[in-house]
């Protein structure tokens, strides 16, 4: 199973270049977000805003606050690309070999449970890092929020890859795209339904303070709630990694 | 189950709708090579895939190294070394990456072994396989597959669309391996010359029905082409015949017992048969039957 596993990051190692690209882009921008917030332009445009009125020395920070922790999703989201290593596989035509070795077909699902989970986690450790270079730089952050921030995205992203590989056993490579976007879709879903009412606010009574509600409470919900996403990602898995066996054992572990 | 087979399948079912293999049952004795021989799409690969319980089957029972394959095949696979017509290997992997992966899969691994079959096939280690010739990729897979200690190998099509020097090359691997007494090998191709050179059973499989196993000498010494002239054709024994091709020249006849027929026909030339002459006529010949059958509704 381990085999497994170090062939799927050999599989990665081709993007390795991109991703570096996106974490050095990243901090980079971060850190001149940073440096440009307390010194620079965005000081002196928010120092304007502040003296017209148009808003308050809080809402500023609130900002800031918010592209920064958003921006945490990046390193996570690009750690791994669940979809890209089963059509890898296919390509190459990988299920020939795998049937020849010794692994049970619960223990080749098990390794890309394995490859998702450590690719969320090399996202995450990356993000820890980059928190506490920002966290020494600014006070936009508290490092809390980073924490929990990181679990959040982590939990979510495992989420997600747990959707993939699960549709790539039920579905097979052939609907590769799909198995991207479906769990996405879902996200969306959810997001809608747990924002409907906001929603019919904006659109019937054209309330729009409720876009700032709406992403205020999504906010709080990441920076402070994050045990919540952890224990739903971890329900996903024990529900999604037996359905995932059953699916692979019907295919003889073949996406 | 008997330990004197390696692998054994008894009635095994296999219905894709537009193929079926239709009960197919034979056994590959242990030490041995058994050549598995049908033309492209006869239910080879079909086959073997069940074997390495990589497909379901739809009945019969498949026994390898005396175990049934439904009571766990995964254990039994640090036993068996695998061999594909195509490569399976990711372009971007080098043989040095494939060992890696390889110790950590299997428990006896041997990397000292698989180094040395790199040299011995000159394979460069830090090459990506993608850029490999044909030979090279097949070479690499031989390679793999004989570094873990394997006592059986079971291989499909493995020296299809290699040139005769390769082939050879590789027939001679395949003969070190049988040198252990416990080694077998189970060895698909439609290239009848290469298993005429290293087979010691034949399987003959065509659409999805075994029409003919056994010990190769035993196969080859008892069918026989029997040459007359076309008006005498309906003096042949039809017990005797497996097909008949007529030309100009005259018939060229496949028997199935060569002694018999050049005692029955002393004027009649009788002629030794190839595993491809034999191949060819019994394809023919079920051809021919499923015709008249189809014909006869």
């Amino acid at each position: 199973m381990k085999g497994l596993i170090i062939k799927d990051f050999y599989c990665m190692k081709k993007q390795f270049m991109n991703y570096v690209a996106i974490i050095i882009g990243l901090v980079v921008t971060t850190i001149m977000f940073v440096l440009s917030f307390n010194y620079g332009n965005i000081y002196i445009s928010r120092m304007d805003m502040i003296a017209d009125g148009q808003a308050t020395l809080a809402d500023t920070i609130e900002v800031a606050n918010r592209i920064m922790i958003f921006l945490m999703m990046l390193p996570i989201a690009c750690a791994g690309d669940l979809d890209g290593l089963f059509r890898a596989d296919n390509q190459a035509g990988f299920y020939k070999i795998a049937a020849g070795l010794p692994v049970t077909t619960a223990k080749r699902v098990a390794s890309r449970f394995i490859t998702a989970l450590m690719f969320v986690a090399v996202g995450a450790v990356i993000d820890i890092v980059i928190s506490l270079i920002l966290s020494m730089l600014t006070d936009i952050v508290k490092f809390s929020e980073f924490a929990n921030t990181i679990i959040s995205f982590s939990s979510l992203m495992f989420i997600y890859g747990s959707v993939v590989i699960l549709l790539m056993y039920v579905f097979g490579t052939k609907v590769s795209g799909y198995a991207g976007i479906i769990p996405f879709l879902i996200v969306v879903a959810g997001l809608v339904i747990a924002g409907f009412d906001g929603i019919k606010r904006l659109l019937v009574y054209e309330d729009d303070t409720v876009i700032r509600q709406y992403f205020n409470s999504i906010h709080t919900f990441i920076t402070s709630r994050s045990y919540v996403l952890l224990i739903a990602a971890i329900i996903t898995f024990g529900i999604i990694f037996p359905l995932s066996i059953f699916f692979a054992d019907r295919k003889k572990g073949v996406a | 189950m008997d330990d004197s087979y390696v692998i054994e399948l008894k009635n095994v079912k296999k219905d894709y709708g537009d193929f079926v293999l239709d009960n197919v049952s034979f056994c590959v004795p242990t030490g041995s090579v058994c050549g598995f021989i049908g033309q492209n799409g006869a239910g080879k690969t079909t086959t073997i895939q069940i074997i390495l319980d990589a497909i379901k089957r739809d009945g019969g029972e498949v026994y390898v190294f005396g175990k049934n394959i439904d009571d766990g095949m995964a254990a039994l696979k640090e036993d068996i070394g695998v061999v594909f017509d195509e490569m399976g290997f990711h372009d971007f992997l080098t043989p040095k990456q494939i060992n890696t992966v390889m110790k950590n899969i299997y428990q006896n691994w041997d990397e000292n072994a698989f180094f040395d079959y790199l040299k011995k096939f000159s394979l460069p280690s830090k090459k990506e396989c993608g850029k490999f010739s044909r030979g090279m990729r097949m070479k690499l897979q031989i390679a793999t597959a004989m570094s873990h200690k394997a006592k059986l190998l079971i291989m499909d099509e493995p020296t299809s669309g290699l040139d005769p020097i390769v082939r050879n090359e590789i027939i001679q691997i395949f003969r070190e391996f049988v040198i252990e007494e416990d080694h077998s090998i189970l060895l698909s191709s439609h290239i009848t010359t290469d298993l005429e050179k290293i087979a010691d059973e034949v399987v003959f499989i065509d659409a999805g029905k075994i029409v003919l196993s056994g010990n190769k000498d035993e196969i080859i010494e008892k069918h026989g082409i029997l040459r007359c002239k076309k008006d005498e054709v309906k003096e042949i024994s039809k017990s005797l015949i497996v097909d008949v091709d007529v030309s100009s020249m005259g018939a060229e006849i496949l028997v199935n017992d060569k002694k018999a027929a050049s005692k029955l026909y002393p004027g009649m030339v009788t002629d030794e048969a190839g595993l491809e002459q034999i191949m060819i006529h019994y394809v023919n010949s079920s051809k021919a039957i499923s015709i008249s059958e189809n014909s006869g509704r």
